[in-house]
């Protein structure tokens, strides 16, 4: 039985350990760690330039339950926080998952999904996503505001923010080197993230680059940008609620399947692994 | 042997005006969008695929084959003997030179080479796309051999004889362009190519950016050369005067020749990878090669005032209203001389650092190189092609007045088009943005020049269409009764004994491969000296 | 070889001028200090984020040991970070740039802050400041899609304001 005494004297010794440890952290590091511990040497790249696509999907199949089988797999997220991975930018995944490895990337539910993969591991997976195709359209395009379309193809300039596409990709496709793909990508996740950018939750880019452009944009924005991405995902006939009346926008324009960006060394598919009866 | 000459030059000529137009169109385009006047044509990715092609298009597929032309066509009015190499040689090297245009071209409008005329790594374009700028420089390899050889022969049979000038600054200019290619030459074959095919990971930026100074400065001389053949050779005689000094005329071009090449160091001022040790070198020499411009200035316009007076001109400026302003070439001359000045003025400002870096990388830049090559330069490859038209196609020139229109459109274009370019420039507009984005309290200074601009473009796409419509409606017409012969300016004291170091450039080369490894030799070694940190590819 | 009279004055006159100006400029590298950066030094742009000078947190003006100002800047598509800087008016500083990725260029107008930032060096420019105010800061070396949005506040501010500023610990 613990008496009041005993629980106080306990607290003490607690706050005694987390202060003296709490110093000498201070004192050890003269600056924070840094966002990210991803640096894209010649060492990095090549895990990815030669992964193993078979052991990639093997892992995948793994993922599959709360990530999906594939870009066509919709129906198996309904976590706000859960994205799609089809398609992805082979290093942008790997450089997420060491970033949960790492704890640079705060995700207590990854950090134990991911923990016993190895470099070689996280690069086949990632090298495996990127095979796939990307997440069909899940937003009408008549459903984008033709602000937010001007905000990734345009940016806002006088604010600093470059347009989404710069770095995105004219097709919400990725770029070199680990610049994700958006396009079909979940508006919930999509919202989510850059909310997280928005209020620093989210930490671990570079430079804190997404965190000054989403700490720029307004909650309005991210939101109408997250259905713009959804809208150019790949083309789905049952996307939203399409009219034969769509309007002729430049997202609409926009909805052919993106293809894939000049990512440096991903490997070519040899072979599509068939993808798992959803259930 | 005529016909195999002009068949040449033709070809070589309407490659070059073809593409021209086609760029010139881009540039119409480029200036319409920047105008901000049309928000229907404004898209980023387009307008860096119009200025790359733009670019690579005037910088080297105009310049290069015309200027292989215009050298085919001197030797055989010159020299009046076969091109060496005989009928095959010619269309090999045109016929490489065309193919890797094509697929440099290709490449550019598919927009997978969007990495500007200056391919500055680590932008990475499709590999394609340096194969071809490769053989494009190469095939030109062909016609610099060709150039020198023919010489050769002629010194040959013709022992202690004055190599004519023409023919002796156009061997000049081709010993100058294969000196200077081998900078951009080298950084394609050994690092560009190896890069962007994967063969190597990583190059050094730096080393890039150095062997491309090399062949950037000496390349605008590689242009400007021709227009000063025109200027000594040409115009002169069609002033009805004499060329004041054909001594001077060779000195300059050797001047030019020697001080080119080895001072790119000044393009790379606020580089960081080299000391200012050596940007002093280079800058030093780059205030020697302006004597050769100022030399050429006076032997021009010395030779335009004999003429002047000759037509009657009295006064101290009385010679100038004297002259034929209605000859195409007398006109061009003139007016290429008004912008070589303001131009060459821009230069030097370029030159001193201090003034440099308040101007670099800003619109004062592509201004000031618009002004001096697009406008002194090209009005002088229009005057030179409407001048040896006759005696390449047999037929008088279609129409002498759309001649002097076209010229006058393109002055005046040029000037309204660059003067507010270089304002811009010195208000702090930087260079290659497709949209200026900083907001109203930035860009609207900005935008009344940017209008005189797109005036200035719709003068120069018409007056590009007014060329090539002249020069390509000549060949409809019938025969001239008489062939045409085309004409070379005497020189006012007939040339006795000439100097055996200004009728060969065997000297001179060695000269020049001395002051190269002095003034780049450590700067390019240094490289391979110290640690460097190589950059991988990256796309747009 | 017949040389004119007037045409060898120009020739002479040609020398002079073209010497004169090399002169003029050598003064000033030599009197007044002002000449091109000449500053070589490497750096591994890959792990730039990594390395103990251009870490994200070490990035802003600071007060070096000696007292003199220097400010540590990254270039990256496409950006410089830090985003919007302020410096003392009239006070010497020097600003050292590397770039995280590819080419890139940076100019405040009016100013002689212009330099290339060239992957795998280091940029160091030595200047001051002349007149307070606001200035942009444009990249001026194409660096892709973005590069028109790519810029940046310089913000010229009176000694004491930029005193207090450091002092609150901002950037």
């Amino acid at each position: 039985m613990q008496t009041n005494t005993m629980q106080t004297s306990r607290l003490i010794k607690a706050s005694a350990i987390a202060l003296g440890l709490l110093s000498m952290i201070g004192t050890a590091q003269l600056h924070a760690d840094p966002s990210s511990n991803v640096v894209w040497t010649s060492e990095t790249r090549n895990l990815i330039k030669n992964a193993d696509l078979e052991n990639g999907a093997k892992i995948a199949k793994k993922c599959a339950k709360c990530h999906g089988a594939d870009g066509t797999d919709m129906d198996v997220l309904e976590e706000e926080d859960t994205p799609y991975v089809a398609g992805q930018v082979a290093h942008a995944t790997y450089k997420q998952i060491i970033d949960y490895q790492d704890k640079t990337r705060d995700d207590s539910t990854m950090r134990k999904k991911v923990k016993k993969l190895s470099k070689q591991d996280i690069a086949d997976v990632s090298a495996f996503y990127e095979t796939q195709a990307l997440p069909l359209s899940s937003v009408a395009a008549s459903s984008v505001t033709p602000e937010a379309t001007r905000m990734a193809t345009r940016g806002a300039g006088e604010r600093f923010i470059p347009p989404c596409a710069g770095c995105h990709g004219l097709k919400g496709e990725g770029s070199i080197v680990d610049v994700p793909a958006l396009a079909g990508q979940s508006p919930s996740y999509f919202v989510t993230t850059m909310m997280a950018y928005k209020e620093g939750d989210r930490a671990n880019d570079i430079y804190s680059r997404m965190r000054f452009i989403a700490g720029e944009l307004s909650e309005k924005e991210i939101t109408e940008l997250a259905d713009y991405y959804a809208s150019i995902g790949t083309h789905n006939p049952d996307a939203g609620t399409a009219s034969k009346e769509d309007e002729d926008t430049e997202a609409d324009t926009a909805a052919e399947e993106p293809t894939k960006p000049e990512t440096p060394d991903a490997p070519e598919a040899t072979e599509t692994p068939e993808a798992p009866k959803s259930e | 042997m005529h016909a195999h000459a002009s068949k040449l030059a033709l070809a070589n000529i309407w490659i070059a005006f073809i593409t021209f137009l086609l760029a010139a169109f881009m540039g119409l385009y480029q200036v319409a969008e920047r105008s901000g006047m049309f928000p229907e044509i404004e898209f980023i990715e387009l307008y860096f695929r119009s200025v790359s092609s733009h670019g690579v298009i005037m910088g080297f597929v105009l310049t290069t084959f015309f200027i292989m032309g215009f050298g085919y066509w001197i030797i055989h009015t010159t020299l009046k003997m076969p091109i060496w190499g005989g009928k095959r040689l010619g269309w090999i090297g045109f016929a490489i030179s065309l193919g890797g245009t094509a697929m440099a071209a290709i490449m550019l409008f598919a927009g997978e080479a969007s990495v500007m005329y200056t391919f500055y790594p680590p932008l990475k374009a499709n590999p394609i796309f340096y194969f071809g700028a490769t053989f494009l420089v190469v095939g030109s390899w062909v016609w610099c051999l060709q150039m020198v050889m023919s010489m050769n022969a002629w010194k040959k049979i013709n022992p202690g004889a004055a190599v004519p000038l023409a023919m002796y600054a156009m061997t000049a200019n081709a010993i100058l362009w294969f000196i200077t290619s081998l900078g951009v030459a080298s950084e394609v074959l050994f690092q560009l190519i190896p890069w962007s095919m994967g063969w190597i990971d990583t190059i050094d930026v730096g080393l890039a950016r150095t062997l491309f100074s090399w062949t950037l400065h000496a390349i605008v001389y590689f242009w400007l050369i021709p227009a000063y053949i025109a200027f000594y050779t040409l115009v002169p005689g069609a002033a009805g005067g004499k060329l004041f000094s054909d001594e001077f005329s060779r000195i300059s071009i050797l001047m030019l020749l020697v001080f080119s090449v080895p001072i790119g160091m000044h393009h790379l001022y606020v580089d960081p990878f080299h000391d200012a040790g050596w940007k002093f070198v280079h800058m030093l020499g780059t205030f020697m090669v302006a004597i050769p411009t100022m030399i050429t200035g006076f032997t021009v316009i010395a030779s335009l005032e004999v003429a002047g007076r000759l037509r009657g001109g009295k006064g101290l400026l009385g010679w100038i209203w004297a002259l034929n302003w209605s000859n195409p070439m007398v006109l061009a001359g003139g007016l290429a001389l008004l912008m070589l000045t303001v131009g060459g003025w821009g230069g030097m400002v370029n030159a001193s650092y201090a003034m440099d870096v308040a101007v670099h990388n800003t619109q004062w830049i592509t201004g000031h190189f618009h002004l001096i090559f697009a406008g002194t330069t090209v009005i002088m490859y229009f005057a030179s092609a409407y001048y040896m038209w006759p005696s390449i196609t047999g037929k008088q020139l279609f129409s002498k007045k759309l001649a002097l229109l076209q010229l006058w459109m393109w002055f005046i274009g040029m000037l309204v088009l660059t003067l507010p370019w270089h304002i811009l420039g010195l208000i702090g507009q930087p260079r290659r943005i497709g949209v200026p984005p900083y907001g109203e309290e930035i860009t609207a200074p900005w935008a009344p020049y940017e209008y005189l601009m797109f005036i200035g473009g719709i003068i120069l796409f018409a007056s590009a269409v007014l060329l090539v419509l002249n020069l390509a409606l000549t060949h409809l017409k019938k025969k001239a009764a008489v062939m045409p012969i085309m004409e070379y300016a005497q020189p006012l004291h007939p040339v006795m004994n000439i100097p055996k170091l200004l009728n060969g450039f065997g000297f001179w080369t060695a000269v020049i491969v001395v002051y190269m490894i002095a003034s780049y030799g450590y700067p390019i070694l240094q490289f391979f000296m110290f640690e460097t940190h190589g950059t991988f590819p990256w796309s747009i | 070889m017949h040389v004119d009279g007037t045409e060898k004055k120009w020739v002479i006159l040609s020398f002079v001028i073209a010497f004169a100006m090399m002169g003029i400029l050598a003064a000033y590298a030599i009197n007044k200090n002002i000449h091109p950066p000449s500053n070589v030094e490497t750096i591994d742009s890959t792990t730039l984020h990594l390395s103990e000078e251009f870490n994200e947190d070490n990035l802003g003006v600071k007060k070096a040991e000696d007292g003199s100002l220097v400010a540590t800047m990254v270039a990256a598509r496409y950006g410089f970070f830090p985003h919007n800087m302020k410096v003392p008016v009239g006070v010497p500083i020097k600003i050292r740039i590397a770039s995280a990725d590819v080419l890139h260029g940076v100019h405040t107008a009016f100013t002689n802050f212009n330099t290339m930032i060239v992957p795998g060096y280091v940029s160091e420019v030595n200047t001051t400041f002349p007149k307070e105010g606001k200035f942009p800061m444009f990249c001026n070396e194409y660096c892709g899609l973005g590069h028109d949005y790519m810029w940046s506040q310089l913000y010229v501010v009176s000694q004491e304001e930029f005193e207090a500023s450091q002092k609150e610990g901002d950037e």
